[in-house]
C-alpha cells in the first residue's frame, strides 16, 4: 500500500474517510513508522481543534436564556422586513392637528408622546441599558397602546367637558417596507376622531369629514410643526445628548404586573416644550417632563408619561399623558392604514403647512393686529344679540376670548397653546359677528319643532364656519409659536418683548436674537427687521 | 428525527419560540466563532451573535428559504461584524482626540492561550478555509451540516477542510520553531 499523504491522515482524524478506507488506513499505520507518527499527529491537532473550539460554548446555556427572554413576545412578522426610521414628518402631521378646532386638545396632549417615540427611532443606541432598549425600538414592526389624556386646570376656568372625563383612545403603529403608518383612534366630545399619518401627510377624520394636512417634502424642514424644525441629523445629536445627560433612573417598579424600569427626561431634551433661554422667556413649557417605563424582561418600553403645562389667556392648565400596555411586534391588519379614497376627500380639506422663519413671524404678528378690529366687531355683535334676548354672554367667553380679542397690543407671550388659542379665538370671534350679524331673524310663525330645527341647523354651521375660519390663523399661530421654539432649541438666546411693545413703534425690540456670527437679529414693534452689532 | 433548520425555522415564524432556541443551540456557537474574527475577544463575540439572533428573529418572516437557514445566519453575522467594526472606527476617531490620560477602552485580549493562539493561526487561514474548520468543528463535528451552512459541495468541502488542517500545521510548526 501506498503511504497516504498529511490531507488523507487529517481526514482520518476528522473521522471524514468512509469506514473500509479508513481501517485500511489504520491497518497501514501499525506497520509504517512513518505513517504512524503522522496519524498521531493528525489525531493530536484534531484533539486540539476540539478542546479549543469548546470555548465557543461560552455560557451557552445562560446565553439561550438570556436571548429567548430578550425576544418579543410576538411571533415574527412574516412578511417584509424594515427597520423605524421614522422622520419627522408625521410628527409635523400630529402638530398640525393643533390647529384643528375640534380636535386641539387631544392633538396637543398626543403631540408630546410622539415626540418621546419619534426620539426613540432616531435614536442610535449602543452600549447602555436604553441604548438597548432603543435599537430593539428601531428594529420593531408594529406597535398598539391605549392612551389617557387627562387635563387638571392649574388656574382659571376651563367648560367641563374637556377635564371631566379624561380623553382615551388607541395608537397603533406600522412599519413594513416602505409603509410607515401611524393610527390614532379617540373620542372627543362624543366625536370619534382619527389620526392616520401616513408618509407626508396626515389624515384626519372628525365625524364623517376627511381633511388631509400636507407636509410635502419642500415645506417639512422649515415648516411651522412645533417639533419638526431640526432635520434628522439634529435630531439624532439631540438624542445622543439625551443619553450622555445625567437623566434620572427612577428605579424598578412593577407596571401592568410586569418588572420595569424607569427613566426620567427633561422634555425639552427631546423636543418636548421649548428649551430654557438666557434672555426673558417668551414660553413656560420649559418644565415639561417625560417618564418612559421598560419592561426588563422584553427590553422594551411599556409605558409612557409625558407631563406639559399649557398656558391661555386666564387659564394654565397641566396635560398628563400616558401610552400604557404598549405591545411592541403584534399582528395588525395592514388595511387598517390604508389612506382613504380620494373622493372622500374635499379640495378645500387640504391644508399645506407654512414656513417656520423670520417672514412667517412677521406675517403672524401682522395678522394678530389685524384681526383685532374683526373679533372686537364680533364681540359687540354677540353682546347686543345676547342683549336683545335678554341674555348675557356666558362668562368663559367674557374672560378668554375677551382677553385674547381685545388685547392692543402684540399676543403676551408665545406659547404655542396661548397663541393657538389666542389667534382661533379672535378668529372665531369675528366669524361669528359675521354670521350673527348677517343672520335673518327667526320668523315668528314657526311651531316649537321647526323652530328647534333651525336654531340647531344654524349653531351647526355656525360651528362649522367658526372651525373653517381658524384654520388659517391656527397655521399662521403655530409659526410664530414654532420660530420663537426653534431660536430657542438653537440657543441662540431670543428674547421676546410682546406684554410691553405698542404697535407702530419703530425704536422698541418687539423680537431678537443672535446670529452665528455674533451679530442680533431684530424684529421692531413696527415689524421691521434688522441686523445690528450689538444686543442693546 | 432531528428536524432540519427549514422546519424549525417555520416553527418559529408561527411563535414556536423554542423552535428558535433550537436553532440558536445549534447554529451560536459557529456565529459566536465568525463573530470572534472581528471582535478579538471571545466575550464580545458573544455579544455580537446575541445581536445576530435578535436580528435573526425580528427578520425571520424575510427569510425566503427557511431550510437555508444556517447560509441566511453567516450572512447576517457578517452585516453585524461589519457594523461593529465601523462603529469601533468610530470610537478610535474618537479616542483620538480624547484629553490626555484619558484611556479609550483597550482592546481586550482573550485569556484563554491556545484559544489566542487558534484565533490567530485561523486568521492567516483563507476565509473559505477558515469557515470550514470552524463550521465542522462548531456544528458538531458533522460535515453535512458544515458544508451545508457554506454552500460547499462534499467534495469541495473535504478538499478545503483538508486544506486547512494542512495550512494551520504548518502555522503551528512555524510558530513552535520560532518559540
Amino acid at each position: 500500500m501506498t503511504c497516504p499523504d498529511a490531507k488523507t491522515w487529517d481526514l482520518l482524524s476528522m473521522n471524514l474517510l468512509d469506514k473500509d478506507r479508513a481501517e485500511s488506513f489504520r491497518q497501514h499505520s501499525l506497520e509504517c513508522e512513518r505513517c504512524y507518527t503522522a496519524w498521531q499527529e493528525a489525531s493530536r491537532q484534531h484533539t486540539e481543534l476540539l478542546d479549543t473550539f469548546q470555548a465557543f460554548d461560552c455560557d451557552h446555556d445562560q446565553r439561550r436564556d438570556q436571548l429567548m427572554a430578550m425576544l418579543p413576545h410576538a411571533a415574527p412578522i412574516s412578511k417584509g422586513e424594515s427597520n423605524i426610521v421614522l422622520g419627522p414628518k408625521w410628527l409635523g402631521g400630529i402638530a398640525m392637528t393643533l390647529r384643528q378646532q375640534k380636535t386641539r386638545w387631544a392633538a396637543a396632549a398626543l403631540l408630546p408622546a410622539a415626540c418621546i417615540l419619534l426620539m426613540f427611532f432616531l435614536m442610535a443606541g449602543e452600549k447602555i441599558a436604553f441604548a438597548d432598549v432603543l435599537q430593539k425600538i428601531r428594529q420593531a414592526k408594529t406597535m398598539t397602546c391605549d392612551f389617557v389624556t387627562t387635563t387638571t386646570v392649574v388656574e382659571g376656568e376651563l367648560p367641563e367637558q374637556l377635564t371631566k372625563e379624561p380623553t382615551r383612545g388607541t395608537i397603533s403603529m406600522y412599519f413594513d417596507g416602505d409603509t410607515r403608518a401611524v393610527l390614532h383612534d379617540f373620542e372627543l366630545l362624543g366625536t370619534k376622531s382619527r389620526f392616520l399619518s401616513l408618509g407626508d401627510k396626515t389624515y384626519v377624520w372628525t365625524g364623517d369629514e376627511v381633511r388631509v394636512l400636507n407636509n410635502s417634502a419642500g415645506v417639512n424642514q422649515n415648516s411651522a410643526g412645533v417639533n419638526q424644525h431640526q432635520a434628522t441629523e439634529d435630531w439624532l445629536s439631540r438624542l445622543l445628548d439625551v443619553r450622555e445627560s445625567p437623566d434620572r433612573n427612577l428605579g424598578e417598579q412593577s407596571i401592568n404586573g410586569r418588572r420595569a424600569v424607569g427613566f426620567e427626561i427633561a422634555g425639552w431634551k427631546l423636543g418636548i416644550g421649548t428649551r430654557p433661554t438666557k434672555g426673558s422667556a417668551a414660553s413656560t413649557d420649559s418644565d415639561s417632563l417625560a417618564l418612559v417605563w421598560v419592561d426588563i424582561e422584553q427590553d422594551l418600553p411599556i409605558r409612557l408619561e409625558i407631563e406639559q403645562k399649557m398656558v391661555m389667556p386666564n387659564l394654565t392648565a397641566t396635560i398628563h399623558n400616558q401610552w400604557d400596555n404598549i405591545k411592541w411586534n403584534v399582528a395588525l391588519d395592514p388595511d387598517d392604514f390604508r389612506p382613504p379614497a380620494e373622493e372622500d376627500i374635499a379640495k378645500d380639506a387640504i391644508i399645506q403647512l407654512p414656513a417656520m422663519d423670520e417672514v412667517a413671524f412677521v406675517d403672524g404678528m401682522r395678522a394678530w393686529l389685524e384681526s383685532k378690529d374683526k373679533a372686537e366687531a364680533g364681540i359687540d355683535v354677540m353682546k347686543k344679540k345676547a342683549k336683545e334676548k335678554g341674555e348675557e354672554l356666558p362668562t368663559q367667553m367674557s374672560t378668554m376670548f375677551e382677553r385674547a380679542a381685545l388685547d392692543a397690543g402684540y399676543p403676551e407671550r408665545l406659547d404655542m397653546s396661548w397663541l393657538m388659542v389666542t389667534f382661533s379665538s379672535r378668529a372665531t370671534l369675528g366669524k361669528l359677528g359675521e354670521m350673527l350679524s348677517e343672520m335673518k331673524p327667526i320668523p315668528e310663525d314657526l311651531n316649537e319643532e321647526d323652530r328647534a330645527k333651525l336654531i340647531s341647523a344654524r349653531a351647526q354651521e355656525s360651528a362649522l364656519a367658526a372651525a373653517q375660519a381658524t384654520t388659517e390663523p391656527s397655521l399662521k399661530a403655530g409659526a410664530v409659536a414654532g420660530f420663537y421654539m426653534k431660536l430657542a432649541n438653537e440657543q441662540r438666546d431670543p428674547e421676546y418683548f410682546g406684554a410691553t411693545v405698542k404697535p407702530g413703534d419703530a425704536e422698541a425690540i418687539l423680537l431678537k436674537w443672535k446670529l452665528d456670527d455674533g451679530r442680533y437679529r431684530v424684529i421692531y414693534g413696527d415689524l421691521r427687521a434688522e441686523t445690528v452689532d450689538s444686543a442693546d | 428525527m432531528k428536524e432540519t433548520d427549514g422546519v424549525l425555522a417555520r416553527a418559529a415564524l408561527r411563535g414556536d419560540r423554542s423552535a428558535f432556541a433550537e436553532l440558536y443551540d445549534r447554529r451560536a456557537r459557529l456565529i459566536r466563532a465568525i463573530c470572534l474574527d472581528t471582535t478579538y475577544d471571545l466575550n464580545s463575540a458573544a455579544d455580537l451573535a446575541q445581536e445576530v439572533f435578535l436580528r435573526a428573529y425580528s427578520k425571520l418572516g424575510s427569510l425566503r428559504e427557511p431550510e437555508s437557514f444556517a447560509a441566511w445566519l453567516t450572512g447576517i453575522a457578517r452585516q453585524v461584524c461589519r457594523e461593529w467594526r465601523r462603529g469601533r472606527l468610530r470610537d478610535r476617531q474618537m479616542a483620538c482626540t480624547l484629553p490626555k490620560g484619558v484611556e479609550p477602552a483597550a482592546r481586550q485580549r482573550e485569556t484563554d492561550p491556545r484559544l489566542e493562539t487558534l484565533r490567530e493561526a485561523l486568521a492567516k487561514l483563507p476565509e473559505r478555509e477558515r469557515l470550514s474548520l470552524q463550521a465542522f468543528y462548531l456544528q458538531g463535528l458533522d460535515a453535512e451540516q458544515a458544508r451545508t451552512v457554506l454552500g460547499l459541495s462534499p467534495s469541495t468541502f473535504y478538499r478545503v477542510l483538508a486544506k486547512a488542517r494542512e495550512h494551520l500545521a504548518a502555522i503551528y510548526r512555524r510558530a513552535e520553531v520560532r518559540s
